[in-house]
């Protein structure tokens, strides 16, 4: 199960993108998480697709949407 | 059935790797342009001279203020207009990038001092000390932050290293890199998610803090807590606690190391195996490079060892980390709402691109270079080709280390508390140790050589 879901990119077409609670922009991600400018960024590829979800209080890669999805 | 719309965060233009790769690769194809055409880069990567008396310094700025002019003009748009791209203003960059631009001058300018060796004055290390207690002591107006992207910067310096640095020696150091890299890694991850799972500490957070010490540092983490889902909370404990001993390891390995008389290659080695960011640990190996004559080796081989070690070893890894992570996260603990899904695809995305600029700066250079002698390669290509690269190389990572300065403002960082400091200090412990032992006793002959 989860090789299949490693496999095929998280939930696909059911990600975060498009929630009014996945936080992507990077000067607030920046402004959200204190210091992370000082040695990356929040342009930084490492940074992949990643979001700051205000619903749950998390980071996270956005790969898997949840009932709280608010578009 | 429709297909998700490409998350516009995730356009390779929207991303600051591919912009350092395109202004560093830029640079390089115009000195070789250049170059062949009979002319150099030199006009453009202008430096203060070595001086003894400050009426040198005041007669080079005379004469060459249209020089330290378009080379100001040339970063502020190269930079700016990158940063303009990514969502940042172009006006609120400017003004602030001068003053960076300006500081850098100063900094250059004490560092060609010809006592300033003897004072320890390393441009990577004032510049960093000027930044932190400007940062620190003052209050800064809020416009200035605008033009203090230390990643932006560092990243450009790093692809125009590979310039100056052959491909075959990349080749033939990388598996040593890889090599010592992985067990310092593993271990030091090792180390410090037992200790914080040990103290009572949650997984998720434990790993974050993990790959932070292990890594590549405040990058590695926040890749992390994406990838295993982290508290919001979190991540800003894991950055203060990388930062506060980044910023520490600076001064700390290349003073130690100079105590310890270690050839500037053994201790580029080490500093890339213990440090924490590319950005401190460049600080650390330019600043060691400096001792070079005080110690053995030559100034580059700290800069070639660091980078080999840091940036082939350590930082291209750490897509594979996340998703590993990921798959942990999800399979082994427990799950919370909004804590995403695993995605194989996260290697690459998450993969630091700037190292494949770096990586075809080399290419193109030792391309282009290596039909002569080497005698040839010396006198003609070093001084017209390379050397003006270095320069500019030099140029970009002052503006980053006076960055790092202004940018670390103690008292804005999140309080780490007892058990996630303590922890990642067991990782530190470790990682410092097991990178001395492996960079000057199992690796110690090959890294003082390198290059030779």
């Amino acid at each position: 199960m989860i090789w299949a879901t490693l496999w095929r990119g998280g939930a696909g077409r059911d990600g975060c993108q498009g929630c009014a609670h996945f936080l992507t922009d990077p000067p607030a991600v920046e402004a959200a998480l204190p210091g992370l400018a000082i040695l990356s960024s929040a342009d930084a590829s490492v940074r992949g697709g990643d979001g700051l979800c205000l619903a749950h209080g998390r980071l996270t890669n956005g790969q898997r949407r949840c009932a709280a999805f608010a578009a | 059935m429709t297909q998700p719309a490409p998350a516009r965060a995730s356009a390779f233009y929207r991303k600051e790797d591919w912009w350092a790769v395109g202004i560093g690769l830029v640079l390089v194809v115009a000195s070789y342009l250049l170059f062949a055409n009979g002319a150099s880069l030199r006009w453009l990567a202008v430096l203060p001279p070595r001086w003894t008396s400050f009426s040198q310094v005041v007669a080079d700025l005379g004469a060459n203020w249209p020089r330290y002019g378009a080379q100001f003009a040339f970063w502020a748009v190269a930079f700016g207009g990158a940063l303009a791209v990514l969502g940042h203003a172009f006006r609120a960059f400017l003004p602030s990038f001068a003053v960076v631009y300006v500081a850098a001058y100063a900094i250059f300018v004490l560092g060609q001092w010809d006592r300033a060796v003897s004072y320890n004055l390393e441009p990577p290390l004032v510049a960093l000390v000027l930044g932190l207690v400007l940062a620190n002591t003052l209050t800064l107006p809020s416009w200035l932050h605008a033009g203090l992207r230390g990643e932006l910067y560092v990243k450009t310096g790093i692809v125009l290293l590979g310039a100056t640095l052959p491909l075959s020696l990349i080749l033939l150091a990388g598996p040593v890199a890889i090599a010592q890299a992985s067990i310092v890694s593993v271990v030091t991850f090792t180390v410090i998610f037992w200790v914080a799972v040990k103290l009572g500490l949650d997984r998720r957070f434990a790993a974050v803090l993990g790959v932070g010490g292990a890594v590549c540092g405040v990058s590695a983490a926040i890749a992390v807590a994406g990838a295993v889902g982290a508290r919001k909370e979190q991540t800003p404990v894991a950055i203060a606690a990388v930062v506060l001993w980044a910023i520490a390891m600076i001064f700390v390995l290349p003073f130690a190391a100079l105590a310890l008389h270690l050839p500037t290659g053994i201790a580029g080695a080490w500093i890339g195996t213990s440090e924490f960011a590319d950005a401190a640990g460049l600080a650390a190996a330019q600043a060691y490079g400096g001792f070079a004559g005080k110690v053995g080796g030559s100034a580059e081989q700290a800069l070639q060892a660091f980078t080999l070690m840091k940036v082939v070893g350590r930082d291209v890894w750490i897509g594979v980390w996340a998703v590993v992570l990921a798959v942990v996260a999800t399979t082994r603990w427990s799950e919370g709402p909004g804590s995403g899904a695993p995605d194989v695809r996260e290697i690459w995305r998450r993969f630091p691109k700037f190292v494949i600029g770096f990586l075809l700066a080399s290419a193109f250079v030792s391309l282009v270079t290596g039909h002569g002698s080497l005698a040839d390669y010396n006198r003609v290509e070093v001084p017209k080709l390379v050397a003006p690269l270095k320069d500019l190389r030099s140029w970009a990572f002052i503006f980053c280390f006076f960055s790092i300065g202004l940018t670390t403002r103690f008292r804005d960082l999140a309080a780490t508390g007892r058990r996630p400091m303590l922890a990642f200090t067991a990782g530190v412990v470790v990682n410092v140790v097991l990178g001395f032992v492996l960079s000057v006793h199992v690796f110690g002959s090959y890294w003082q050589h390198l290059g030779q």
